[in-house]
């Protein structure tokens, strides 16, 4: 085993490890996309960012792979879960936040604001499905992978995700549409 | 029927999400190193707490730590822009009082400048640090952080801000002002996270002398355990203290004075090791918006007392007064009788008679603050009509927030 060990680890160091910050600069704002989806907030999504990147960086020498990013995504996936199980405290939304007037040529942010509002609906789990398998382009082995769940967990949440968006009509006016019956 | 193809509409609605991304932060990968060694501080300091507590042998009292505070825990969560620092609302102002302060302030943003209309809005939640009575006196304080494209004012879109907002509590509890005209914000650009200063202010709280103490309210880092003080008092003394914060804040009569706090050394550490901190209390990159209350710069005497004597007037900083009893002709020759002195570096006054409101400093006459009864020539009357329409004489003083004044002027028939 010691010495299949040693092989892999040769293995890896040959490849050219990316250095920390050079990734960051390289990924860092795709991965915060990620973390916006998950969290509605671009504020809260640097921080969970942060915190992951925090996480991953006294083992970045030895994150064995060349999928950094893919390492990365997961653990930007489980420190959001955990989070929420915490039942996150670290800004407390003040009540009574006015807004500001919208009208019809807001209608584009408002249709955002839809899809985010449908995505902040969706239990925890799906959502997180959603964004890996159809932000991320994850395939459904990826995802599973990712989020410590069965192949067939993935394919029931994204299902169940996919109906809560359509009753939630928050997918209407995106993509392409077709006519015809069922 | 017209049916939506779930999963490309699905890629579409989340790229489109993601549009109106914040640019890259500067400092990413360095508040990544920041978080990492709090991290290992933290473990570190949980690995010693623990082998003390076996060594020991003991289990901590829960009173010993203070069980009833009400503050949030150290390290509390917060977004990376943010201050690591407490969140010290009490409970002695009703959260939907300070969520007015916060809507507020946002509609002044708003309306100061307004985003272009297709411009998406993102709603932020803001961090906490401060909402309370301050003990003895009539005055609430909130303070918290706000970032981000807020309630599409676009001044929001430009980095995190810091906000001190106060309001009486008479006011704010008074249903036709709550929300609105109660409070008055200081507002500057938020610190970086970490800045190991002090965010303070002040409280006025009137005394049985008629004149008005001053309660320093200060709020810094947790990890500081108590703030050492001095501050020039009435008569010129100096007076020196340390007080204890609680979780990084603590408020102190300091009675009247005639300067501002002065902040010598943060107390960290058990044995309470001192960090120099020379600074005045107020909110940093607002010199002089965080002001006391000072004491009076004191009586005039040899003013000739008539119809044509405006004043003598007592207060602080800018402002103007009309004496609508005094009734002369324009040109007349005026004597200022002033008295003043300056807590900040500010060396003089300017008092005007019938001045343009505006322009208070380009006129009238310089007086030096030396704290001595300075008698000097004003400028000639204006037309009493002028200004207002009606008969009577204004008298301007231009000064700075920090320095008190009495002012006096006469009018010669």
């Amino acid at each position: 085993m010691s010495s299949l060990g040693g092989v892999v680890v040769e293995a890896v160091d040959a490849v050219r490890r990316v250095p920390f910050d050079e990734f960051v600069a390289a990924r860092g704002q795709a991965l915060h996309r990620t973390a916006y989806l998950l969290t509605g907030d671009w504020a809260l999504a640097e921080d969970l960012l942060q915190t992951a990147l925090a996480r991953a960086y006294p083992r970045w020498d030895r994150i064995v792979g060349d999928d950094p990013e893919g390492y990365l995504r997961r653990i930007l996936v489980n420190t959001w879960s955990s989070w929420w199980r915490r039942k996150w405290r670290g800004e407390v939304p003040t009540d009574e936040m006015r807004d500001a007037p919208t009208n019809d040529e807001y209608v584009a942010a408002d249709r955002r604001d839809a899809v985010r509002m449908a995505l902040a609906r969706l239990p925890r789990r799906q959502r997180a499905v959603v964004v890996l398998r159809f932000h991320e382009d994850m395939t459904e082995a990826q995802v599973a992978a990712a989020l410590g769940i069965s192949v067939g967990t993935v394919k029931s949440q994204t299902a169940k995700a996919l109906a809560k968006l359509r009753e939630d009509a928050a997918l209407t006016g995106y993509g392409t549409t077709t006519t015809g019956g069922e | 029927m017209v049916r939506t193809d779930d999963e490309p509409a699905l890629r579409a609605a989340l790229a489109d999400l993601t549009v109106g991304q914040p640019d890259l932060p500067v400092d990413r990968v360095a508040g990544v190193r920041r978080r990492h060694a709090r991290r290992r501080q933290l473990q570190a300091a949980a690995a010693a707490g623990a082998m003390a507590i076996a060594a020991l042998g003991v289990i901590a009292v829960s009173g010993v730590f203070h069980g009833a505070r009400s503050t949030q825990s150290l390290n509390r969560p917060v977004p990376s822009w943010a201050l690591p620092w407490d969140d010290h609302r009490d409970g002695s102002v009703p959260q939907p009082i300070l969520a007015g302060a916060v809507s507020h302030w946002v509609a002044d943003q708003l309306a100061k400048a307004p985003l272009p209309p297709n411009q998406p809005i993102t709603m932020r939640p803001v961090v906490w640090y401060l909402g309370t009575r301050i003990p003895g006196t009539d005055h609430v304080v909130a303070v918290f952080e706000a970032t981000g494209l807020h309630a599409g004012a676009l001044a929001l879109t430009k980095g995190p801000r810091l906000v001190v907002a106060h309001a009486a509590w008479s006011d704010v509890t008074h249903s036709s002002v709550r929300g609105g005209y109660a409070w008055s914000y200081v507002d500057v650009a938020a610190p970086s996270p970490g800045y190991a200063g002090v965010i303070g202010g002040y409280a006025p709280a009137g005394n049985a002398d008629g004149g008005f103490d001053n309660v320093a309210w200060l709020l810094t880092s947790p990890k500081a355990r108590d703030a050492s003080w001095t501050v020039e008092t009435a008569g010129g003394r100096t007076l020196s203290g340390d007080v204890p914060l609680d979780h990084g804040y603590a408020s102190v009569d300091v009675g009247q004075v005639m300067s501002r706090v002065r902040i010598n050394a943060l107390a960290t550490g058990p044995e309470g090791q001192s960090v120099p901190f020379h600074g005045w209390l107020g909110v940093p990159g607002a010199p002089g918006r965080e002001v006391p209350t000072l004491v009076s710069a004191g009586s005039l005497v040899g003013v000739p007392q008539g119809r044509l004597t405006l004043g003598e007037s007592s207060s602080q900083g800018s402002s103007v007064y009309v004496d609508g009893d005094a009734n002369a002709p324009a040109g007349r020759p005026t004597t200022v009788y002033a008295r003043c002195y300056s807590a900040d570096d500010a060396r003089s006054i300017r008092v005007t008679v019938d001045g343009d409101i505006t322009r208070i400093g380009r006129s009238g006459v310089r007086v030096v603050c030396d704290g001595q009864q300075h008698v000097l020539p004003g400028n000639p009357t204006g037309d009493p009509t002028a200004r207002t329409g009606a008969v009577g004489h204004s008298v301007g003083v231009r000064a700075s927030n920090l320095t008190a004044w009495t002012v006096a002027v006469v009018i010669h028939a």
